[in-house]
């Protein structure tokens, strides 16, 4: 991990992730934060094709486990898609790809990651690792996310002792069994048998997070979900057909004047009523989602923009109006009201 | 199952974004904020090198003094480690220059290594200066023989101009096979082997405000004096080039804290803050002038550019780029908005050409207008 081969840091964020799936080439996939494990969370976004979980690391912290579970070398070559992480700074990318590669099944992989899977499927775990992070059109999308000003520093350097070290680890459910996906780990790690994954998945990455609770360890979730306007869409659609065929009902219904008829009518006028509110409650989810890809463009906008000509502007307006004297001052007010430092240059 | 929240976090890793700790060497006799500045080509002009750094001295275990300069970003390595005996060099203040330039000079050899001063107060130069050069002419207090510790003791009979070159040159020859492979190393420490007399005003006198394109338009007309390059010294001076490299590699001694925080260290997150911006937001004229440098999807309105201005993207790069600013990497920017390259030593330095720069911009007018200002 020492040479980082031109690979940006990037930020953790649903929406960077987001939209770097979909640039890749990989279309009604999604990215969310969890909040929490609750098994009923993690249904309300089905499909769940994977979960990434996203902790601060620290050398030596957690690196003495794997014997708590099966690495097995021969299986995955067969069954799952592991690869090893060879570059720091495009880990976070790699977990992503550690998800969507063994979802093939279920996901339209598009032809960049389709390319890349059957060019690397064959290789061992290094190898897949390696082939991953020479693979220009993912590393040109990954490099996209990364910050303007980053460009302009030599910042593409290994990550320090002092650098917060974010380490990612997938898990995904490959033919019934849920699997842990650590790329720095020699192989997958087999969590066994699972006939419901999102049921068990909770206890393997709470027990992961017990290992670091003591060090103050920072943890986040994601998950890789399905197109949620997609899904929510469909939805609309069955409700839709559902109310239309209850309208028809309710048209012959009245076309009938005995009691039974009369009362009939009532009840499906009602389910109609459900129905409806249930589309309404469908549609704001939908203007929800729309909210919050507008937000995520104007965000990744915000984070690819070289805001140095904008700044400069900024400067010279308020040099223009005479207020910078007084900015400075405070600046400097508010820098020296900081953690203070001792002073010790001649001792 | 119910498992409980965890934290959220931003998380950005290895941005290296921290500001924390004053810079010292533990250990060291003197220590200093200091630029470089480095012989441009075979000229006999310095450009500076903007970046910030220390210079200090201090004494390692086989007992020979170094003066080392860093830089003071995060995980600098040392740069600069010149073996220094007590009594052979010292510290001048550059008389050609209006800057606080300061060259080291060596009694032994015509090596010069030129310094620009970070200090704060420019009032405590001469002060400062004299207690280094005391610590240099002292080597420590220490009284043993460094010669001797470095056993190369049947050298001590040869002349004194000689003693420290043929000691280096021992060194030398043996690590000469595994230097030779750092070429670029080589390279730096080539530049700054310096043998320049001394500089006529108009070298270093802009410095460090001196851009390469203008030093070298002032070169030919410039009154330059040839260089002193003695080709004995100058061997010499070139093998003890050839050592600092070897010593380089020593290890910056463990816990050293390379961030510096003096308290003129601002951050443009605190000087761009939304009431600061007012004035400047309230003006159409001014909010125009900023929309061509906004992203595509952002309204061009007053709403737009305040969105703007709050949100934490906005806030993460004024991080980066106060960062960027105090450790010189935008030097060579700063010089496409039309500001001396001294503009990217630091966040105050920047916002002072700025203000410079629209002060020149007024008089320039007022001077086209006929309408001078006394």
């Amino acid at each position: 991990m020492s040479d980082n081969g031109n690979w940006c840091l990037i930020e953790s964020d649903p929406g960077v992730f987001t939209e770097l799936i979909n640039n890749m080439g990989v279309s009604e996939v999604q990215v969310e934060e969890l909040y929490s494990l609750d098994v009923d969370t993690l249904r309300g976004m089905e499909p769940v094709h994977g979960l990434i979980f996203l902790f601060k690391w620290q050398p030596g912290a957690g690196s003495s486990d794997v014997q708590e579970a099966n690495t097995n070398n021969d299986r995955s070559n067969e069954e799952v898609y592991f690869a090893q992480q060879i570059i720091q700074n495009a880990c976070a990318t790699q977990a992503i790809l550690s998800v969507l590669l063994n979802r093939a099944e279920d996901i339209e992989l598009g032809e960049t990651l389709c390319n890349l899977r059957s060019f690397s499927v064959d290789l061992p775990p290094d190898m897949r690792g390696l082939a991953l992070t020479n693979c220009d059109q993912i590393r040109d999308v990954h490099n996209s996310f990364a910050r303007a000003e980053s460009f302009l520093s030599d910042e593409k350097r290994a990550a320090t002792a002092e650098d917060d070290v974010f380490h990612f680890i997938s898990y995904v459910p490959v033919n019934g069994r849920l699997y842990e996906l650590d790329g720095l780990k020699e192989g997958p790690i087999d969590h066994g048998a699972t006939d419901n994954w999102l049921e068990d998945v909770g206890s393997v990455i709470q027990k992961r997070m017990s290992q670091y609770s003591q060090s103050e360890i920072r943890f986040n979730l994601m998950a890789v979900i399905g197109d949620r306007r997609k899904i929510l869409n469909e939805k609309i659609s069955t409700v839709d057909a559902d109310i239309s065929k209850l309208m028809e009902r309710l048209e012959a219904l009245r076309l009938d004047d005995r009691t039974e008829s009369r009362e009939e009518a009532g009840r499906v006028e009602t389910q109609i009523g459900a129905l409806n509110s249930e589309r309404a409650g469908l549609e704001h989810m939908v203007g929800m989602e729309n909210e919050k890809f507008r937000k995520y463009r104007t965000e990744n906008a915000l984070r690819k923009h070289n805001f140095i000509p904008f700044v400069y502007q900024l400067l010279r307006g308020m040099s223009e109006k005479g207020t910078m004297q007084a900015a400075i001052e405070k600046a400097k007010d508010a820098a020296k009201r900081r953690p203070s430092h001792q002073e010790s240059r001649w001792q | 199952m119910a498992t409980p929240l965890f934290s959220q976090q931003p998380q950005r890793g290895g941005s290296g974004l921290n500001n924390r700790g004053q810079g010292s060497v533990p250990g060291s006799l003197a220590e200093f904020k200091a630029g470089r500045l480095f012989r441009d080509g075979e000229t006999n002009w310095v450009r500076p090198d903007p970046r910030r750094g220390y210079c200090y001295i201090k004494k390692e275990d086989d007992g020979l003094l170094r003066f080392c300069w860093k830089d003071r970003q995060a995980g600098a390595q040392v740069e600069e480690e010149l073996i220094v005996f007590p009594g052979d060099v010292y510290l001048e203040r550059v008389q050609q220059s209006s800057g606080r330039v300061y060259v080291l000079k060596f009694k032994s050899s015509s090596q010069r290594v030129f310094f620009w001063m970070q200090e704060p107060d420019a009032d405590a130069d001469d002060e400062l200066i004299s207690r280094v050069n005391s610590v240099l002419g002292e080597g420590g207090e220490d009284d043993m023989d460094i010669y001797g510790a470095a056993e190369e003791e049947e050298e001590e009979e040869e002349d004194d101009d000689d003693e420290s070159r043929l000691l280096l040159h021992r060194h030398t020859s043996r690590e000469a096979e595994a230097l030779s492979r750092h070429n670029e190393q080589l390279a730096l420490a080539q530049s700054s082997d310096l043998h320049v007399g001394s500089l006529p005003s108009a070298q270093v006198g802009g410095v460090p405000g001196t851009n390469l394109r203008r030093s070298s338009q002032q070169l030919p007309g410039g009154d330059v004096e040839p260089a002193d390059s003695g080709s004995v010294a100058g061997m010499g001076a070139s093998q003890l080039s050839h050592l600092r490299q070897l010593m380089s590699n020593i290890q910056v001694p463990e816990g050293y804290d390379s961030h510096a925080a003096d308290d003129t260290r601002i951050n443009l997150a605190d000087v761009l803050t939304p009431s600061n911006l007012r004035a400047v937001l309230e003006d159409s004229r001014l909010r125009s002038s900023l929309f061509p440098t906004l992203p595509d999807n952002i309204p061009r309105t007053r709403q737009g550019i305040d969105n703007v201005i709050r949100s934490p993207q906005f806030q993460q790069s004024l991080d980066s780029l106060s960062y960027l600013l105090e450790s010189g990497q935008l030097a060579p920017l700063v010089t496409q908005l039309g500001l001396d390259p001294e503009a990217g030593t630091s966040v105050a330095a920047f916002l002072e050409a700025i203000e410079k720069q629209l002060e020149n911009e007024r008089t320039d007018r007022d001077g086209d207008n006929d309408t001078l200002m006394d």
